[in-house]
């Protein structure tokens, strides 16, 4: 199963995010790394259709959902999502078994199916029959976001999104998620793209990764590559800016981070990045790089991807 | 030159709540020196913000406390409004997790610091703009509850720009001008530094203050509390639940669980040989550079209700180590190595 | 069903407010539909034949509200009137529940045209002076109960609309409402589902604090003649009909009006009291 997509979104003259592409395997998980503004909610949003891009093409299983601003099907639970708000995730007036039951709604299922559904579901999270009468407000972070996935899969849908899901979960709460998730993924052949700012977490989870700065892809390639060897220097820079807990490698404080990330008003020219790009030469301020393949599989949009990767392994250009 | 800038001793935490009382900090002690990074480091439910707080004199109305606080070998505990708000602001600054919420949304971000500056300067009590919001104004802003209104003078204090330069705001004359929600999180952030470093004060405490912003926004935020330290003399008590962040700036490591001290020391130490089961679970936790899907170890269990009275170690329900004599009565904080403190029968 | 019942006993004795608002009000429906469904024969005289006494008696044994000025009896009187109040305050607030309701959740959620042309109606009724409306549909309809409802009806329902579209904007992007358009259900199901559901205690409350002044418009309106007209049995026109004698035999006006700020009274501190307990329950 493949989902290509390939999307333009804009509101009002700003470009969230541009010239996205990307396919998505069966069974893998996708990771999208990236910062505030980095269009990583927006581009979620467009393929699942709660907004509609401006423009491109998304498709499910060779079947085109979306192309040049018209939805040609609806997604009808096939795809589903997960947010990082445990707590505006849930309807807090509803009970969880009626919040669970809820994508089986539209599906038809009769009333003894759909809680059974209901309950395998729950147990497949770690949940079991004493919760489905809780309302939210009686469940912990973690909790609500078992119950989320819950939700989330008791229609067998083929494509988990999922946005920051344990960013707002103390981490040995986030632990015993990301467990599940993957638990789940095996079990149940999911595919997930999965939305994080945080490195370790996405070199964790992911199989390929993407990178997004400014609304577009920097970089682009298998995980273990992307993620720990990295060709594009705003990912160097993430990575480099995440604090390890390891008082023995404190690379944060080594490293100079200049300034902020782009104004998407009125982003600057070229290469959105330069203005914070140690390796930024004339070229970076006035052209825009084209996301190319340098290594099998393994893409950067960088006027000097190559180059800096070498110089870096000490290998002469 | 005085050993300990800041010392707390046995110092409990209660709240008043309608299911009972919380029992958010227990017997706490801890000392800080000057120019010391100390990083208060634990989950959420685990004292770490009450304890700032505390510290601060800013508990809310159901909190109670028993104990002492030494601010420089004076007593600062159950110290009258009058007092603390001479104190707080220039002695021991502090701030918060949402900047947004600590500014006056209506002033543009000079006139608020300008005002800082003055109030402090001439220390009148009365006759000063009343601002009614978080704690934090009124400890950037060292004023009394009962004052009069008064018209703020047009004069911007010329040390604004110096402080705002200080914190690596590059064009700081146009921040100036600016009102907070047209800032960004992490220049809000350096602002709210600035405003705090401005008064001077001998420590500074920071809650959770760079959790809302973006890890690269981090990384310049954390390096520059941490290039403070040595230009300002200044010694901070950084609070938060992130123990990558603890690893790459504070010095020493105070770990909490439910209200408890369960290890103390160098950071050195606690990250390469920690004590307590907890730390290390918790270390754990951390996904690293483990191969990509290899799985990663948890910690399972939650905390215990606050509001009970439990005896033993807290940490017990969720121990590997667990036996019978740890629940039998209250474990204490026992110096294993030198300077490095853990709160577990395995050492006793 | 058992969970919903307590709720609600924990809600209306929540505190000294809401029991004693509670109790009024109790009290007045259940008098009101009693009278509406038995009529008139629980009173202890009918209510609009003459001479069971020696007119303007005052308050006795035998007559607890004394008697008026053909000799009626005003404790029957009060009694029958319970129910003109208690339908017209009804009705009128379950059409303003459910068409404020309705439109501001729709407007809320949908936004677009259906919100303007919603907000530019609503704004018509807000400069309009309510009680001007409503005298000019009863004087083009003619004087009776059910005009004057419905002229009430119709100006009532603005604020509950306006009520239900700012919380509807709130609940509109939640995540739980995303999450259903994903799973593909249909507006309308979203609507109710999520948006006007957790839309309810909000308008709930409000309507509980409105029913009062509901009652209290309407005898106004019927005290100026917009409603039946004496002899009938109504709280408005008592008190009109008995004006004259308010200082040779006050209990004739002052009774009807006691009763009416009573009940209003009454449903203004339940109302209070369920606001200050959903806050306590919202605020933790």
């Amino acid at each position: 199963m493949i989902k290509p997509g390939y999307g333009k979104g804009k509101k009002k003259r700003v470009k969230l995010i541009q010239k996205v592409s990307f396919k998505v395997f069966s069974g893998e998980t996708l990771g999208i790394v990236g910062e505030s503004g980095s269009g990583k909610t927006t581009l979620l949003r467009a393929i699942s259709m709660i907004s509609r891009p401006t423009q491109g093409r998304v498709k499910l299983q060779d079947e085109t959902i979306f192309e040049n601003t018209k939805l040609h099907q609806r997604i009808n639970g096939r795809i589903q999502m997960i947010f990082q708000d445990p707590d505006s995730s849930l309807n807090p007036a509803m009970v969880v078994k009626d919040i669970v039951a809820e994508p089986l709604m539209p599906l038809k299922v009769d009333r003894k199916k759909s809680e059974e559904l209901v309950r395998v579901s729950l147990r497949d999270v770690g949940l079991d029959e004493e919760f489905l009468n809780k309302y939210p407000a009686q469940l912990s972070g973690g909790q609500k976001q078992r119950v989320s996935i819950a939700r989330a899969l008791v229609s067998h849908p083929l494509v988990l999104l999922l946005d920051e899901p344990t960013s707002a979960l103390d981490a040995a709460v986030q632990a015993q998620v990301l467990n599940l998730l993957i638990d789940l993924q095996k079990q149940l052949r999911l595919t997930f793209i999965f939305v994080t700012h945080n490195v370790f977490v996405a070199r964790y989870m992911s199989d390929r990764a993407i990178v997004l700065y400014g609304g577009s892809v920097r970089e682009l390639g298998p995980a273990e590559k992307v993620l720990v060897e990295p060709l594009h220097p705003y990912t160097s820079t993430l990575i480099a800016a995440f604090p390890v807990p390891d008082p023995k490698n404190r690379n944060l404080l080594g490293m100079e981070i200049l300034g902020e990330p782009p104004s998407i008003i009125n982003p600057p020219a070229g290469c959105t990045f330069h203005p914070r790009c140690p390796y930024a030469k004339d070229i970076c301020r006035s052209e825009e790089p084209q996301l190319r393949e340098i290594f099998d599989d393994h893409f950067a949009a960088c006027h000097f991807a190559l180059e800096i990767f070498n110089s870096k392994k000490g290998v002469g250009s | 030159m005085m050993e300990e800038l800041l010392k707390v001793e046995n110092l409990w935490v209660r709240y008043e709540s309608p299911g009972g009382k919380i029992h958010a900090v227990n017997d706490v002690s801890l000392n800080l020196k000057e120019k010391e990074f100390v990083a208060v480091v634990g989950e959420s439910g685990a004292g770490k913000s009450t304890l700032a707080l505390a510290v601060l004199g800013l508990l809310p109305t159901n909190g109670s406390t028993t104990g002492n606080i030494f601010y420089e070998g004076k007593e600062i505990t159950g110290l009258g409004r009058t007092e603390w708000e001479k104190f707080r602001g220039t002695e021991i600054g502090m701030i918060f997790q949402e900047p947004l919420s600590s500014l006056n949304p209506i002033e543009n971000v000079g006139k608020q610091m300008s005002e800082a500056l003055e109030v402090n300067k001439s220390r009148i009590v009365a006759k000063t703009r009343l601002y009614d919001y978080s704690p934090a104004s009124r400890v950037m802003l060292g004023q009394s509850r009962l004052s009069l209104m008064r018209r703020p003078r047009r004069v911007r204090n010329p040390e604004v720009l110096e402080w705002l330069k200080k914190v690596r705001i590059s064009d700081p004359e146009s921040v100036v001008e600016r009102y907070p929600f047209q800032l960004s999180g992490g220049m809000m952030q350096r602002v709210m530094i600035a405003m705090a470093l401005s008064l001077r004060p001998s420590l500074l405490l920071a809650d959770e203050p760079t959790t809302a912003l973006d890890v690269t926004t981090q990384a310049q935020i954390l390096k520059l509390m941490k290039g403070l330290v040595e230009e300002q003399n200044t010694a901070i008590l950084l609070v938060t639940h992130d123990l990558g962040v603890a690893a790459q700036v504070a010095d020493r490591v105070i770990v909490m669980y439910a209200g408890d001290v369960i290890e103390d020391g160098l950071v050195g130490d606690v990250f390469s040989n920690p004590l307590h089961p907890y730390t290390k679970a918790l270390l754990r936790c951390y996904p690293r550079s483990a191969k990509a899907r290899e799985r990663l170890e948890t910690l399972g269990g939650v905390i215990p209700d606050l509001k009970q009275e439990i005896r033993g170690c807290k940490f017990a329900e969720r121990c590997e180590y667990v036996k019978d004599g740890c629940r039998a009565e209250q474990v204490r904080l026992v110096e294993v190595e030198k300077n490095h403190f853990a709160r577990c029968t395995l050492h006793y | 069903m058992n969970n919903r019942l307590n709720e609600f006993w924990r809600l209306v004795t929540f505190n000294r407010e809401t029991k004693v608002g509670f109790t009024i009000v109790a009290a007045f429906m259940a008098t009101a539909i009693v009278e509406g469904i038995l009529g008139n024969l629980i009173l202890p005289y009918d209510p609009i034949r003459t001479f069971v006494a020696a007119p303007f008696s005052p308050p006795s044994l035998g007559h607890p509200f004394g008697t008026e000025e053909l000799g009626r009896d005003m404790l029957s009187r009060v009694i029958a009137g319970t129910t003109n109040d208690a339908i017209v305050s009804i009705v009128v607030i379950v059409f303003a529940f459910v068409l404020g309701g309705l439109l501001g959740s729709m407007a809320g959620y949908r936004g677009g045209w259906i919100d303007e042309v919603l907000m530019r109606i609503t704004d018509v009724f807000f400069v309009i002076p309510g009680l001007i409306l409503a005298m000019v549909i009863v004087t083009v309809l003619g004087p009776s109960i059910l005009n004057l409802t419905i002229a009430i009806a119709v100006l009532w329902w603005p604020p509950y609309a306006r009520l239900a579209r700012s919380e509807a904007l709130r609940i509109a992007s939640a995540n739980f409402v995303e999450s259903a358009k994903l799973s593909g259900l249909s507006t309308p199901r979203i609507m109710f589902r999520h948006i006007f559901r957790t839309a309810m205690p909000t308008l709930l409350v409000y309507a509980t604090l409105d029913i009062g002044t509901v009652v209290l418009t309407y005898s106004g309106l019927a005290y100026l003649g917009f409603s039946v007209s004496p002899p009938a049995p109504d709280w408005g026109v008592m008190v009109a009909q008995y004006e004259e004698y308010l200082f040779f035999d006050p209990w004739l006006p002052l009774i009807p009006a006691v009763v009416i700020v009573t009940v209003v009274i009454g449903f203004s501190l339940l109302g209070d009291g369920l606001k200050a307990a959903m806050q306590q329950q919202r605020g933790r």
